[in-house]
């Protein structure tokens, strides 16, 4: 088990060394994007809390900005998951992973894992940059910052385990970009992760925050702004409990869909 | 070169048939296809039955779409057979693909493996651990790889940053590590040049001979395997047309060579008169030799003493002309 597990980790690693050989390309593809998103909603919610006062109770001007760079720090890192496979798929690459000793979908999500870790780092130093220049800091105590770690790994995990179920439907229809359209528009609504779900009515509210989307960007991203041990753990756990629901889901997909290969080019 | 006689490949009534849409004409045929599709169905490999000893070198050759490739990646376990067997030292890839690829290394033409930014060294490090190679083990067997492909002085350079050759020699190492009793290389001279593609000749024999890895290639060019000793597997629309010495096939069908010819001075066409002239105008020519009766040498060293050339093509028969002699002498 735990030689499997350096196996896939060093697969992060290479990824990690790879990224950051272009990282200038991901500060400038990426991540300056993301800061620029950063920029207009800071603008944005300046004006509405000068106009309106506080929009949520207990969620300050820069509360609201540094929920934003959390959130699109921990979904957006992780890239474009779906996309990957199925090219993949779509240009035989996949000939290449099927023949080796790991399982390909565990083996794409340790690559897209180091490739996410670069990329959340990038997101929150300048879009963090942006919320600090425009709105300043928000108070984090520096005792839950390992919690916070955690929980915005387990979300990254989460969000990849989500995306790896969408991405097996690549081998059936093969492009399921449309399919992933959807659940990345879910994550960025139901999911809490431009706004916090509580702007919404209280019944959607409600059924957002149960649904496994707010586990990878409203609970995390709310936890680092209003930390307690009791979230903290509920958040973990239900993090947990939603990625071993997926992952049921994917193993029992995956044996079922990787019979249906039918290899590109030749 | 002495070789085992151990079979280790058994492939048995190999079939494999895909599916595929058959888009029907006209603005009408869009709405149709998307309500009730019609299916076509391609044989793509039809009955291929045969045995490969351990130190063989096998060439699957054919046209594009002949099932060389479907074969080999149901050899590999990465597509799954309609019906039919296949034992690859005693298991079936389909059931034990992950166990089977330690044994086995590949190589899939114009899909490289190498981590493009990073130096060879990181992708060898990597795949030792990905094999589960021990440290000790995995030094001595790049150590003798690295000199096998001499590769010492580009091992710590960018991937990116190296020719294609020195990239060749690097994906081959990486195929290599793990020490597979099997390599499956799948057209790996596609989009090669010809100094890149006799590179990759002489790795391949060197391979077979030195490593004692029993290999299968495939490829649509019957020139690829020209001057490797190897057994020669013809392979059309599915099935095997032709299973033996790659040397008789050569005196038999291979002697032919098509030459086109570009001069300066006019054409005298008594010069010809022997030989299959196809095309024919004042300052050029293609014709036929074979090559047993008039030997290119002679042929060349006479047209460059006799004529001011400009532009010369020698030309090996396709391959669908091959097979389409081999069916005409069967029957």
């Amino acid at each position: 088990m735990s030689s499997q597990l350096n196996k896939y980790l060093s697969i992060s690693f290479i990824n990690i060394k790879e990224s950051l050989t272009y990282i200038w390309d991901i500060i400038f593809g990426k991540v300056i994007f993301i800061a620029l998103i950063i920029f207009v909603f800071a603008n944005l919610w300046t004006v509405v809390f000068a106009s309106k006062g506080e929009v949520i109770p207990g969620f300050t001007l820069a509360m609201m900005v540094w929920y934003l760079v959390f959130g699109e720090a921990i979904i957006t890192s992780i890239g474009r998951f779906v996309k990957e496979v199925g090219d993949d798929i779509k240009s035989g690459e996949i000939a290449n992973y099927l023949t080796k000793p790991y399982n390909y979908i565990v083996y794409k999500m340790f690559v897209s894992f180091g490739k996410g870790l670069i990329n959340f780092t990038l997101i929150l130093i300048f879009g963090g940059l942006v919320a600090y220049l425009m709105v300043g800091g928000v108070e984090i105590s520096l005792i839950s910052i390992p919690f916070l770690l955690i929980v915005a790994l387990l979300a990254m995990l989460l969000n990849l385990v989500i995306a790896s179920v969408i991405s097996l439907f690549a081998f059936w229809i093969e492009d399921a970009s449309s399919l992933n359209y959807i659940y990345s528009k879910f994550t960025f609504i139901f999911g809490g992760m431009i706004v916090p779900l509580e702007v919404y009515p209280p019944l959607v509210e409600k059924i957002a925050s149960f649904l496994p989307f707010s586990y990878s960007a409203y609970h995390p991203s709310k936890l680092a702004l209003i930390f307690s041990f009791e979230s903290f753990f509920k958040v973990f756990l239900v993090q947990i409990a939603w990625i071993s629901f997926f992952i049921i889901i994917l193993i029992f997909f995956y044996k079922y869909i990787i019979k249906k290969v039918s290899v590109n080019g030749g | 070169m002495k070789k085992e006689n151990k079979t280790i490949i058994s492939i048995k009534g190999l079939k494999k048939t895909f599916k595929t849409k058959v888009t029907k004409p006209g603005m009408s045929g869009i709405f149709r296809n998307i309500f009730s599709p019609d299916y076509k169905y391609i044989k793509a490999v039809d009955n291929i039955s045969l045995d490969i000893k351990k130190g063989e070198l096998v060439s699957f050759i054919g046209p594009n779409g002949a099932g060389k490739s479907t074969t080999l990646k149901m050899l590999s376990g990465i597509l799954f057979p309609d019906s039919g067997k296949i034992k690859i030292l005693g298991k079936d890839p389909s059931k034990k693909r992950k166990e089977l690829s330690y044994d086995i290394g590949t190589i899939f033409g114009q899909k490289p493996q190498l981590w493009f930014h990073l130096p060879p060294i990181d992708s060898f490090n990597l795949f030792a651990k990905i094999y589960d190679i021990d440290q000790t083990i995995y030094k001595e067997r790049l150590d003798n790889l690295i000199n096998l492909f001499e590769i010492s002085d580009i091992i710590n350079q960018p991937v990116r940053k190296l020719s294609l050759g020195q990239r060749m020699r690097c994906e081959f190492v990486l195929a290599l590590l793990h020490n597979p009793k099997i390599l499956f290389l799948d057209e790996p001279t596609i989009g090669m040049d010809i100094i890149v593609k006799k590179t990759m000749r002489e790795l391949i024999k060197k391979i077979n001979e030195k490593e004692k890895t029993t290999i299968i290639l495939t490829s649509h060019d019957i020139g690829d395997i020209e001057n490797i000793s190897t057994r020669l597997v013809i392979i059309n629309h599915g099935e095997i047309v032709y299973d033996g010495d790659f040397k008789n096939i050569k005196q038999k069908y291979l002697s032919k060579k098509l030459l086109k010819i570009t001069t300066e001075d006019k054409i005298d066409e008594k010069d010809f008169k022997d030989l299959t002239v196809i095309k024919k105008s004042k300052y050029y020519i293609e014709f036929e030799i074979e090559t047993h009766k008039f030997p290119l040498k002679k042929v060349i060293d006479f047209l460059f003493t006799k004529y001011k050339i400009t532009d010369i093509g020698i030309n090996e028969m396709p391959i669908e002309d091959v097979i389409e002699e081999i069916y005409r002498d069967q029957r």
